[in-house]
């Protein structure tokens, strides 16, 4: 074999000892190594004259021809299946480990993406993992390119289920933004049957500052993961809001004006006397699901759903977490070109959560169980 | 002694079934109401009656619905978004061939304003969801995308008949913006709303 004089391989005296017994002093020796390592040679070299210099130490690697060739072998600690958010180490060796100190890396990277943060040609990447993927790395070992990559499987959490919060918040107490008006808007042309006002409403939360996933999510800073965006806890409880008119109210000026009667026009329905508003005022709230009591005992009409008890059992068979654990967002693979995590949450909210929620929710409740109506208001 | 319905409603105390409703056609008040309303839209004027106008519209079927959208063209290069927000309110609950053809027109037009061309996203929305509420739309300054709420029971009147194929001629218009970087970010953060509202993105595709 030949020696290289490279200084990175020399080596301080006090580890060299003469471990080949027979082969001191020779210029050849024959040696048959048990394994694959580093050989060390010290020598005096003299010029043409005969001058000696020091001792100096030479190294050079030996590879046996039966054994295996060196390698790179990525691995990843505790291992290559975590839980979405938990820190993984990768490490690139070298085996045999003798020769660790030959690898150069070039690049680390996950699922073609370079690595960014940190040292680029550490012999280890680590930080949380929130995305299956492969990581690989490339190196030089002994002149040679090499790589190796190992499949990182990222688990789901497990989080509770997610319940609809009760009660259900009226218009005082809810998203702060009232859309009714204060009184009902009617219209006289308009035929019975159709609307053209609101006295009462309700909907799933709406107010995008405080949708259940919001300032519950973060972006991940090292690792192969580093810039990406994942929730780190389980989304807030939703919550069911009901606005009402306050002209339900006895003190009103529009419910004084109300009275029984008969308008006169043939085929018109009667006056509604304050009482028949009161029935009504019971009904459509809990029609809404803001009354969780039975309207009375005698009242004909109970229906077995309202909005909010939609509402929460539609959530019994959608669960929230399960759904937004999976979100992550990576900037750097965009196709969408969001501009923050919080756009591409919203889109899974409306599409997945408030939209389906609201048809399936209006088509029983609405076709199923609305609240007659069986006078009309002066 | 003036009268009027007992109107219990967006949670949708009335209304047993949710078909598409229609005002009384011979109603004498109706057809007054409307010639009256219609006249104030086109003409702007007067300006303290317009609010009113505009809620008595989405009754007035196609009449209605042909004077707004030429509003809507006219108004392409507005950023007034007052304006706009109360000219567009009526397409929540009027569902018009006319108010659709200047909606898409509007919302695909790069030459419109970044104001006008959310607005008719909007009224696109409107179209091809039922509970999208959008009052508190806001594509311009929200963190997010600003197009989260719903309602129920949102009254919902027919104007002249809209194409068979209107989905999905929001659904491709809707795409082709999301997917070009070169848009305003307010455009392009309506489209994808009517991606999502059109619920036309495969699950865990975003």
């Amino acid at each position: 074999m030949e020696f290289t004089a490279d200084r990175r391989f020399w080596e301080r005296f006090q580890i060299f000892e003469d471990s080949i017994r027979g082969c001191t002093g020779k210029r050849v020796c024959e040696y048959r190594p048990l394994r694959s390592g580093r050989m060390y040679l010290k020598a005096t070299l003299t010029d043409g004259d005969g001058a000696a210099a020091l001792p100096a130490v030479f190294a050079g690697e030996v590879v046996r021809k039966d054994a295996q060739a060196p390698k790179l072998v990525v691995r990843c600690s505790p291992s290559a299946t975590v839980t979405r958010g938990d820190s993984i180490t990768c490490n690139a060796n070298v085996e045999p480990q003798a020769l660790q100190d030959s690898l150069r890396i070039s690049e680390w990277s996950f699922d073609g993406q370079r690595r960014m943060d940190g040292d680029t040609a550490a012999y280890s990447w680590a930080g949380p993992m929130v995305d299956s993927g492969t990581v690989r790395v490339r190196g030089i070992l002994l002149g040679k390119g090499v790589e190796d990559s190992v499949r990182i499987a990222v688990n789901p959490r497990t989080w509770p289920k997610v319940q609809a919060a009760s009660p259900p918040h009226d218009s005082l107490a809810g998203d702060g933004k009232l859309d009714l008006p204060a009184a009902p808007v009617t219209d006289t042309a308009a035929a019975f049957g159709y609307t053209v006002g609101s006295m009462a409403d309700s909907h799933i939360m709406r107010d995008s500052t405080n949708l259940p996933y919001a300032r519950r999510f973060g972006q991940v800073k090292t690792g192969p993961n580093a810039g990406w965006w994942f929730l780190t806890s389980p989304v807030n409880r939703p919550y069911w809001l009901v606005h009402h008119v306050h002209a339900f109210e006895t003190s009103d000026p529009w419910f004084k004006k109300q009275h029984g009667g008969q308008p006169g026009q043939p085929g018109w329905l009667p006056y509604c006397p304050q009482y028949e508003i009161s029935l009504l005022k019971r009904r459509a709230l809990h029609h809404e699901g803001l009354l969780s009591s039975p309207i009375s005992p005698t009242d004909l009409f109970q229906p077995l759903y309202t909005h909010y008890t939609y509402f929460r059992d539609w959530l019994s068979t959608h669960d929230l977490n399960k759904l937004f654990e999976k979100q992550i967002w990576n900037p750097n693979d965009n196709p969408w070109g969001f501009n923050s995590f919080a756009e591409k949450l919203e889109l899974v909210w409306v599409q997945e959560v408030q939209d389906p929620e609201t048809a399936a929710n209006h088509t029983l409740v609405d076709g199923s169980y609305a609240v007659p109506i069986v006078c009309r208001a002066r | 002694m003036r009268s009027f319905l007992m109107t219990l409603t967006a949670a949708s105390i009335l209304v047993a079934d949710h078909a598409i409703a229609q005002a009384d056609p011979d109603s004498l008040h109706l057809r007054n109401n409307c010639r009256l309303a219609t006249e104030i839209i086109a003409r702007g004027h007067p300006a303290p009656h317009e609010q009113w106008a505009y809620r008595i519209a989405p009754q007035c079927g196609s009449n209605a619905g042909r004077i707004i959208a030429n509003k809507l063209i006219e108004s392409r290069t507005s950023t007034d978004t007052a304006e706009l927000r109360l000219l567009t309110a009526p397409a929540a609950q009027l569902h018009d061939a006319s108010i659709f053809a200047a909606s898409l027109e509007v919302a695909a037009d790069k030459s419109a304003s970044s104001v006008a061309r959310p607005f008719a996203f909007r009224n696109l929305i409107w179209l091809i969801s039922y509970g999208a509420d959008l009052g508190n739309f806001d594509p311009w300054r929200s963190s997010g995308l600003g197009c989260s709420g719903a309602v129920h029971d949102r009254p919902k009147y027919a104007g002249s008949p809209l194409p068979s194929d209107f989905r999905d001629q929001v659904r491709t218009l809707a795409y082709r913006v999301a997917h070009d970087r070169s848009e305003h970010p307010a455009v392009r953060k309506s489209a994808l709303c009517t991606i999502a509202y059109g619920g036309w993105e495969r699950r865990n595709e975003w």
